[in-house]
């Protein structure tokens, strides 16, 4: 069982920040914004990911051969929910989720059954194409 | 002050305990957690909050990233892991260590107990709850009219009156949102297909204010409860607590952890420990009554007879998640003022000792990242679907009543752990009828989106020091008395005789009110 420290070693804040700024721009097409940066490297000290798998060298694998890391994502978490790629990209949710810009993202407070229909459509062919890719990719680099 | 009765606790049974020995002389002791006053309350709609990007982080992340406790830890629910509700549930495992064998406990040494975090629903036992219990309904309806009195009750009668009891003093009952509205009115239309079944759905008896009520405000719809303490609006245990020593009924020795209790027979002695200094001390009175939580409270039972073998008997309302979408609400908007329960229903399900309920919840103020994952796309996917599903979504939350059964116990190790061991049950026959059953209505879900916490997630924990009418070894008879020890009883569910599916506070604070009261009357007796 993982345990919570805020004395925990910090971990390389460098590498979380070029990590963070991948994840970001791989779902969204931009670099994290500066202060989710910072909030994801201290988020790393209160919540102790070390058990999991894959490991770091991995997920440094995918940052620095630039894969697709949300299909590898939804690829682990088929196979192993408590992942440590899925953690992660939890941990970059819930600080967007707070966050003005990214309201419209998640919540949605007018609409209705037809306009939804199109982005739904797209949800799931998208995540029936990404999940094979993901499956691709995780072979290649021994995550799973 | 030389003490009547000390009373152990303050959370529901505590306080209802100590309402009922109303005109004694009463010592309330209590580590008392409280809520860190540095924090500016919030004010605002957790939407609005989010939407504008002007919410606190500390509020709703927390400086210490206390939100994100469930990336990495055993679940636990949004109304504990918030930081400003931390404090519930912080650090009781240091106070009171246990191990966990099938089991998920949690308990909480704050003042009001689990009542900061509990979902306000008071239910009045009927004769089918309390079969096995050597008590009736007449028993306890006195003390739920004067509770419903003092705790501001909404509700009203429907179809789940005959489940819940009168509705007479209650406030009116909470608005629905649409939702809400909407499954109620499809339910109505095929009343008769759910009879069959035997499903009714209502209005929930909720200790949420619809309207002022005693100096405290109405509820406003703005879902803050989950990041803050002490909502006006929702009753918390803590508010009687600070008006009885307001009145000088009774006085509060908080930071107090309680390690056990001799009876001489004349009265009793009360050892503790405090828990900043360290130092010891011990309280007297003629009575006491234990009102620490079931498992807490049999603890100290075990602890002070030095007993390291004996195994109680430890119930649970298993539960379970049974998501539903009605179809055609998908793609609408969210409701950002709305309640979080907005149904209950009651479940005669086939093959179960008694009627399951369960509390029926829209898409709630929480942060919905608690949500996210469980969805089976890809994240950005997932995030699509939450927007256009969310809204469409409610969640049945189903209690499964219980019994005292020899595999399931718990008792005190040599070492000063408790274990808690529970064998795991099989779950799943129920939800797939109520599925099968709200198809007819447009509502669709899937056995396989269905989850099924361990045993222990519900928080209601009962039946270690059992009521009997001829109480043995540790058991308590009809009035909380523990069996052998004079002078001392048990307020909280830990003297359910079982556990019915019924959310058990109202009840609880019921029954340690009329404990108090029977402990008050032998007192002016003697």
């Amino acid at each position: 069982m993982s345990t919570v420290s805020a004395s925990a070693p910090p971990a390389d804040d460098s590498r979380l920040q070029r990590e963070v700024d991948y994840w970001h721009e791989n779902l969204f097409g931009q670099p994290s914004p500066p202060e989710v940066r910072e909030q994801y490297v201290e988020a790393h000290r209160h919540v102790s990911l070390d058990s999991r798998t894959p490991s770091s060298t991995i997920l440094t694998r995918i940052v620095e051969e630039r894969l697709d890391a949300e299909a590898i994502e939804l690829h682990l978490r088929r196979t192993d929910p408590e992942n440590a790629l899925t953690a992660k990209f939890k941990i970059l949710f819930y600080l967007l989720e707070i966050r003005g810009e990214y309201y419209a993202r998640f919540v949605r407070e007018e609409g209705s059954f037809l306009t939804s229909l199109p982005g739904l459509t797209l949800a799931a062919v998208r995540s029936v194409f990404k999940a094979a890719r993901g499956k691709r990719q995780a072979r290649r680099i021994d995550a799973g | 002050m030389q003490a009547d009765a000390i009373v152990v606790g303050s959370g529901p049974a505590g306080v209802a305990a100590a309402l009922g020995l109303a005109g004694r002389r009463v010592l309330v002791l209590d580590v008392g957690r409280e809520p860190s006053s540095r924090r500016s309350p919030l004010t605002e709609n957790v939407y609005d909050l989010k939407r504008t990007g002007t919410a606190p982080f500390d509020a709703l992340i927390g400086s210490r990233y206390e939100s994100l406790h469930n990336v990495h830890r055993p679940y636990l629910t949004p109304k504990l892991k918030a930081p400003g509700v931390r404090y519930v549930s912080e650090g009781w495992s240091e106070l009171s260590p246990v191990t966990l064998e099938g089991f998920d406990a949690v308990m909480s040494f704050a003042k009001g107990g689990l009542g900061n975090a509990w979902g306000a629903g008071v239910y009045r036992f009927n004769a089918v709850d309390l079969r096995g219990f050597p008590i009736t309904v007449a028993d306890l309806d006195p003390f739920y009219d004067e509770l419903t009195r003092h705790l501001g009750v909404s509700g009203t009668d429907d179809d789940l009156a005959e489940d819940f009891g009168t509705s007479e003093g209650c406030l009116p009952p909470l608005e629905r949102n649409d939702l809400g509205r909407d499954l109620l009115t499809r339910y109505r239309q095929h009343r008769a297909h759910f009879g069959k079944l035997g499903i009714r759905i209502g209005t929930p008896r909720m200790a949420v204010l619809s309207r002022e009520f005693r100096g405290r405000g109405a509820y406003d719809y703005n879902g803050l409860e989950f990041f803050q303490p002490h909502t006006p609006a929702i009753y918390n245990p803590a508010f009687t607590l600070d008006e009885l020593v307001a009145e000088g009924a009774v006085e509060y020795a908080s930071r107090r952890l309680v390690l056990g209790y001799s009876d001489g027979g004349d009265g009793v002695r009360v050892r503790t420990r405090h828990v900043e200094t360290g130092a010891e001390e011990s309280f007297e009175a003629r009575k006491l009554v234990l009102a620490a939580g079931a498992l807490n409270t049999a603890r100290l039972v075990l602890a002070s007879s030095e007993d390291h073998e004996t195994r109680l008997p430890l119930l649970d309302n298993r539960i379970s998640y049974v998501p539903f979408l009605n179809v055609w609400r998908i793609g609408a908007g969210v409701e950002t003022k709305s309640l979080p329960i907005q149904l209950n229903l009651v479940y005669e399900a086939p093959g179960q000792a008694g009627p399951i309920q369960g509390s029926i919840y829209g898409v709630g103020a929480t942060l919905w990242c608690d949500f996210l994952f469980d969805f089976p796309f890809a994240a950005r996917d997932n995030m699509r679907a939450l927007k256009y599903l969310m809204p469409a979504m409610v969640v049945v939350q189903l209690f499964y009543p219980d019994e005292a059964r020899p595999e399931n116990y718990l008792r005190l190790g040599a070492d000063g752990r408790m274990v808690l061991h529970y064998e795991k049950r099989a779950l799943g026959e129920v939800e797939a009828g109520l599925i099968r059953g709200f198809r007819r209505i447009g509502y669709f879900g899937s056995p396989r989106l269905c989850k099924f916490p361990m045993a222990g997630s519900s928080y209601h924990y009962a039946g270690g020091l059992p009521m009997r009418t001829d109480p043995g070894r540790y058991e308590t008879d009809p009035e909380g008395r523990l069996s052998g020890r004079g002078n001392v009883f048990i307020a909280d569910p830990a003297n359910f005789s079982t556990l019915p599916s019924k959310n058990l506070t109202f009840t609880n604070m019921a029954n340690a009110m009329r404990i108090g009261r029977l402990v008050a009357g032998e007192l002016a007796a003697s």
